[in-house]
C-alpha cells in the first residue's frame, strides 16, 4: 500500500465516488452519486446542517415494502437501534441509534422522512412530548448532549450541555425534560429552555431507565444498583427505594392509569408493582435477559423486548404470557405501544426496526432505509410501494439510468456481483 | 492554493485523505487524480466536472490547508517528573526489553526522587501549569521500590503546585499495596496481555507460574473503586489467533475503557527486533479485528504509531517535556532506558543527578537527540501521508543497532502507514462516506453482544 503508485496524469474513466462499508469478506466500497454524497458529507463535515439528504430522500414518497418475509440485510440503522419514541398521535415514530443518527419515520406506513445526524456520538435516547411538538435526543459519553428539536419538521432547537444520557423522559405537561446522566444522577430541567432546575441523587450505580407517571407527579428510575426509586415531581424529593431485583434494572414504565408500575432486570425477571404504594404484587418470569418494556395504554398488555431475539407479551395485571413475537435476528433492544394500542415497534441491535398490530401480534412491515441496508440487500428483490417504482431492476450490462445509483457494488462492464443472488441476475438501481 | 492530498490505493479505489484537513473519502482513480491535479493548480474549480464539484464543495475540499503542526521547542523545561523506580521485577515476561528481574538489583533512592520532584514542580510552576506530573514507570516492577514510591508520592503532595501521580505497573499488588494505590494514585496503567492462556504464557512468575488470576484480581479492585486506569497489551505472533480474543476477554471481564496494544517481534528478552512484511500485515490484520471488538463495547484500543485524530510533530514528550531518571542517577529521554545496557542507551543519557543532588544536563547530547527525530522526519517521513500523526514514530522502537550501527527501520513504518490507512476507512465508514475529523473510537456497550 504505497501512494506512488499514483499516476495523476494517467487517462481515465469517470470519475467516481464510494460509499464505505465493512463487510464480512473485508472493505466493501460501494458507488454513490456524487450529490447524495456531497449533501450527506456536508451535513456530517459541518455537524450543523441537520438532514442527511440521501436519507431524506431515501423516505420521501419511497416507502419499500418488502416481499414477505422481510429481505435479509434490510436495515432501518447501520448501528443498533438503542431507543424508540411514538408520538401521541401515533403518526409519528422516532428510532435512535449507536450509528450516530435519529430517525423520523411515519406510522403505519413506515417511511422514512428524515434523517438527524447532528450527534457527535451514539444517540442513547429519544423521547416526545405528549403534546407533538418537542423531540428531546440524548447523546453517549462522546457526544455529551442533549438536543431539542420541534416537531413534526425536527428543527433544531438547542443544545444542552448535559454529559451523557442514559435514559430521557418529558412531563406529560411538557415542562420539564428528566435525564438520567452517566454520574448515577437524574437532571431536572425546565422546558423548553433546558435549564437545569434539580439533581436527584441516590442511586450508586448507572441508570438504565424512567418512567414517569400520567399525572406527571411521580417519577420512576431503574438502575445497576438493583434498585428502582420512586421520586416526587417536580420538586425531586426520593419516596421510596424498591428492592428485591437481583441484578440491575434495565426497564421501568408506568400505566396509562398510574396504578402499576413494572420494572425489568437483567436478573430475567419482570416485578410488578402497586402505586403510589410500592407493594409488589407479581414477579413474572421472563426466562431471558430484557432491554426495555412498554405497557398498553388499557394497562392489559406489557411487551417486553428479550435477549431471546423475541418480544414477549405478558397479560397484565395477572402476568400470564401470551404471544411471542418472532422475526428479529437479535437481541431487541427497544420496544414501544402507539397510544390507540393497535401498533407496537421493536428495534434490535443489528438496526432492524419491525412494525406489529396489537393485540394479536401480527408482523406488518420493516423500516426500511436504503442507505443503512447491508450487503445482502443488494439483489433482493422488491415490490414498489407506488406508481413511480423507487427500485429498479435491469439486466446485467445495462447502462445507468440518468440521475441513478447503482446498489450493488458493481461497475458497467465489469464482472456483477449481484448475479446469483435471491433476486436473480440484475443491476438494481435507486434513482435519485 | 497550499494542499496535500494523498491517493492511497485500498484494493481496487483509492483513500483519498488530506491530513491537514482531517478530510478523508474514497474515491477511483479518476476521482484521485482531479483532486492531486486540484492540489498541484493544474485543475480549477471552475473546470473540475459540476457533479465532481458540488461534492468537493459539499466537503469544502477546495479549501486551503490549515497550517502544519509546530515541531516541538527544545528548550529543556519539563513539567512530568518519571522515576525509573527499579530493575527488580516480580515478573518474569517472554518480551521484557529490560531484561528485569535478573539483574543486580538497583533502586532509585527517595533523595533523588525528591531532587526531581522539586526539579519538575518548579518548571511546571514557572511556566504558569496548573499542576506537574509524577510518574513511576519501568526498568523493573515500580511497586518493588515501594517504601521509596509512598514517600515520593507524599513528597510530591507538599508542593504548591498540585501533583498528578501516576503509575505504569504489572498489578501483581498486594492487598495493602492495592489499598494504597486506590487512595493515594490519581491513575494507573497495568500491563495485562488478556486472556488467562496469553497472560499467564507471556508474563510469567518467578517460580514460572501465571500472573493472571492476580492481575485480574488487581484489576478487579480497579474497576469496583471506579478508578482511572488504562491496559497496556503487549502482543505476540500468532496475532490473529491471539489478539482479538484477548481484547475481547478484556472488553467481557473488566470494565477498562482504554487498551493501548503494541507488538512484540522479539521471542526472547532483550531489545525490539524487525517485523517481516508477512509479520507486519498479521499484526495489522489482527489489531483491525480486535478494534472493531472493542468498539463495539465501547472501549477504545490504540496502538501508538496510528493515530489519525492527532496532528503533531512529536511522537512522545519524553524527549521534550519530561525529566526522566533512572536508577542509575541519568537523565534519559525514553522511559525505557532503564540502565546503560539498553542497545540506545548511549544515544539517550542526556545528562545525571549527583550524590549531592546536582543536575547536570548535557545540551550537546541533548540537542544531538532531538536533531536525530527531526532529522528522521525529515529524510525518511516527508512524503508520507501518516508524518503529522506517528511524527516519526518510536524512535527506540524503530531504531535498530545493526553491526553496531544505528540504522532506522522500516518495519514499523508499514505498520503505522497499514493502520492508519485502516483506521480512516473505518473512519470514512463511520462518517457516511466522509470523515471530516471527528474522532470516533467506540460504540457504546449495547453493541457488545452483536459481535458474538
Amino acid at each position: 500500500m504505497t501512494e506512488e503508485s499514483f499516476n495523476p496524469n494517467q487517462n481515465e474513466d469517470e470519475p467516481q465516488v464510494y460509499a464505505v462499508n465493512k463487510g464480512a469478506q473485508g472493505w466493501q466500497f460501494n458507488r454513490r452519486d456524487f450529490l447524495k454524497a456531497a449533501g450527506v458529507a456536508g451535513a456530517a463535515g459541518a455537524i450543523g446542517s441537520a438532514t442527511s439528504p440521501a436519507h431524506a430522500q431515501a423516505g420521501d414518497g419511497t416507502a419499500l415494502t418488502p416481499a414477505d418475509p422481510p429481505p435479509l440485510g434490510t436495515r432501518a440503522h447501520r448501528l443498533g437501534v438503542t431507543s424508540i419514541a411514538l408520538s401521541g398521535d401515533g403518526t409519528l415514530l422516532v428510532s435512535a441509534s449507536s450509528d450516530q443518527t435519529f430517525k423520523l419515520w411515519t406510522l403505519p406506513d413506515a417511511a422514512l422522512i428524515r434523517t438527524l445526524d447532528r450527534h457527535l456520538g451514539s444517540v442513547t435516547a429519544v423521547a416526545i412530548s405528549e403534546d407533538g411538538t418537542l423531540l428531546a435526543s440524548g447523546g453517549d459519553f462522546m457526544d455529551r448532549t442533549i438536543r431539542l428539536w420541534s416537531l413534526p419538521d425536527a428543527d433544531y432547537r438547542r443544545t444542552l450541555r448535559s454529559g451523557p444520557a442514559q435514559a430521557i423522559k418529558i412531563s406529560p405537561d411538557g415542562t420539564l425534560l428528566v435525564v438520567a446522566d452517566a454520574d448515577h444522577a437524574i437532571q431536572l430541567r425546565s422546558l423548553p429552555t433546558g435549564e437545569l432546575l434539580n439533581t436527584l441523587e441516590g442511586h450508586r450505580d448507572l441508570i438504565y431507565s424512567l418512567a414517569i407517571s400520567p399525572d406527571g407527579r411521580l417519577l420512576a428510575s431503574g438502575a445497576r444498583d438493583n434498585t428502582v426509586k420512586l421520586w416526587s415531581l417536580p420538586d425531586g424529593e426520593l419516596l421510596q427505594t424498591l428492592e428485591g431485583h437481583t441484578d440491575g434494572i434495565k426497564a421501568v414504565a408506568i400505566s396509562a392509569d398510574g396504578r402499576l408500575l413494572a420494572s425489568g432486570s437483567e436478573d430475567a425477571t419482570i416485578r410488578l408493582w402497586t402505586l403510589p404504594e410500592g407493594t409488589l404484587l407479581r414477579t413474572i418470569n421472563n426466562q431471558y435477559n430484557l432491554e426495555s418494556l412498554a405497557i398498553s395504554p388499557d394497562s392489559s398488555l406489557l411487551a417486553v423486548a428479550s435477549w431471546d431475539r423475541t418480544v414477549k407479551l405478558w397479560s397484565l395485571p395477572d402476568g400470564i404470557l401470551g404471544n411471542t413475537l418472532q422475526g428479529h435476528s437479535d437481541v431487541v433492544s427497544s420496544v414501544a405501544i402507539s397510544a390507540d394500542g393497535t401498533l407496537l415497534a421493536s428495534g434490535s441491535w443489528n438496526g432492524t426496526l419491525k412494525l406489529w398490530s396489537l393485540p394479536d401480534g401480527v408482523y406488518l412491515r420493516e423500516f426500511i432505509d436504503i442507505a443503512a441496508s447491508g450487503p445482502e440487500f443488494e439483489g433482493v428483490q422488491y415490490s414498489p410501494h407506488d406508481e413511480g417504482a423507487s427500485v429498479i431492476t435491469l439486466p446485467c450490462g445495462s447502462p445507468i439510468p440518468a440521475g441513478s445509483t447503482c446498489i450493488c457494488n458493481c461497475v458497467t462492464g465489469s464482472s456483477c456481483s449481484c448475479v446469483g443472488f435471491s433476486g436473480g441476475s440484475g443491476h438494481y438501481w435507486y434513482p435519485n | 492554493m497550499s494542499m496535500y492530498v494523498y491517493t492511497i490505493p485500498i484494493q481496487d479505489q483509492y483513500l483519498i485523505y488530506r491530513p491537514l484537513r482531517k478530510l478523508a473519502f474514497v474515491g477511483n482513480r479518476a476521482l484521485g487524480t482531479i483532486c492531486q491535479n486540484i492540489a498541484a493548480g493544474k485543475l480549477t474549480r471552475e473546470q473540475v466536472p459540476d457533479s465532481v464539484r458540488a461534492f468537493l464543495d459539499g466537503i469544502d475540499f477546495f479549501a486551503d490547508d490549515p497550517p502544519p503542526p509546530t515541531p516541538p521547542d527544545h528548550a529543556f523545561r519539563p513539567t512530568s517528573a518519571v522515576l525509573l523506580m527499579t530493575n527488580r521485577c516480580n515478573l518474569r515476561c517472554t518480551y521484557c526489553y529490560a531484561n528485569a528481574g535478573v539483574l543486580a538489583p538497583v533502586d532509585l533512592s527517595l533523595e533523588l526522587a525528591q531532587t526531581v520532584i522539586d526539579q519538575v514542580a518548579a518548571s511546571a510552576q514557572a511556566q504558569g501549569g496548573s499542576y506537574f506530573e509524577l510518574c513511576f514507570h519501568g526498568g523493573g516492577e515500580p511497586t518493588q521500590n515501594w517504601q521509596v514510591m509512598q514517600q515520593a508520592t507524599a513528597y510530591a503532595r507538599t508542593k504548591l503546585i498540585p501533583a498528578k501521580v501516576v503509575m505504569v505497573s504489572n498489578g501483581i499488588w498486594s492487598p495493602a499495596q492495592r489499598e494504597w494505590v486506590l487512595t493515594h494514585m490519581d491513575g494507573v496503567t497495568i500491563s495485562f496481555d488478556g486472556r488467562p492462556s496469553t497472560q499467564d504464557a507471556q508474563r510469567i512468575l518467578p517460580n514460572g507460574a501465571g500472573s493472571s488470576a492476580l492481575v485480574l484480581e488487581t484489576i478487579h479492585a480497579l474497576d469496583e473503586a471506579h478508578f482511572d486506569y488504562g491496559i497496556r497489551m503487549t502482543a505476540t505472533a500468532p496475532w490473529r489467533e491471539t489478539l482479538p480474543a484477548d481484547v475481547r476477554f478484556i472488553c467481557e471481564n473488566t470494565g477498562c475503557k482504554s487498551l493501548q496494544v503494541e507488538p512484540a517481534f522479539n521471542t526472547v528478552r532483550g531489545t525490539h527486533r524487525e517485523s517481516s512484511e508477512e509479520q507486519s500485515q498479521a499484526f495489522v490484520d489482527a489489531f483491525m479485528e480486535a478494534f472493531e471488538i472493542a468498539a463495539r463495547a465501547g472501549r477504545q484500543l490504540t496502538y501508538s504509531g496510528a493515530r489519525p485524530w492527532l496532528l503533531t510533530m512529536s511522537f512522545c514528550t519524553a524527549p521534550y517535556n519530561a525529566l526522566i531518571v533512572n536508577a542509575n542517577r541519568e537523565l534519559v529521554t525514553c522511559y525505557e532506558i532503564a540502565s546503560d545496557a539498553h542497545a540506545l542507551a548511549n544515544i539517550s543519557t542526556i545528562g545525571a543527578i549527583d550524590a549531592a543532588g546536582e543536575l547536570t544536563l548535557d545540551s550537546t547530547r541533548r540537542e544531538s537527540l532531538l536533531n536525530r527525530l527531526e532529522t528522521k522526519q525529515t529524510d525518511h517521513c516527508a512524503d508520507c501521508f501518516a508524518r503529522y500523526h506517528c511524527a516519526g514514530d518510536c524512535y527506540t522502537r524503530s531504531t535498530s543497532v545493526i553491526d553496531g550501527e544505528l540504522q532506522v527501520t522500516s518495519a514499523r513504518c508499514q505498520i503505522n502507514r497499514a493502520l492508519t490507512a485502516q483506521l480512516l476507512l473505518w473512519y470514512v465508514m463511520a462518517g457516511d462516506g466522509v470523515w471530516n475529523g471527528q474522532t470516533i473510537l467506540t460504540m457504546p456497550t449495547s453493541q457488545l453482544s452483536a459481535m458474538y
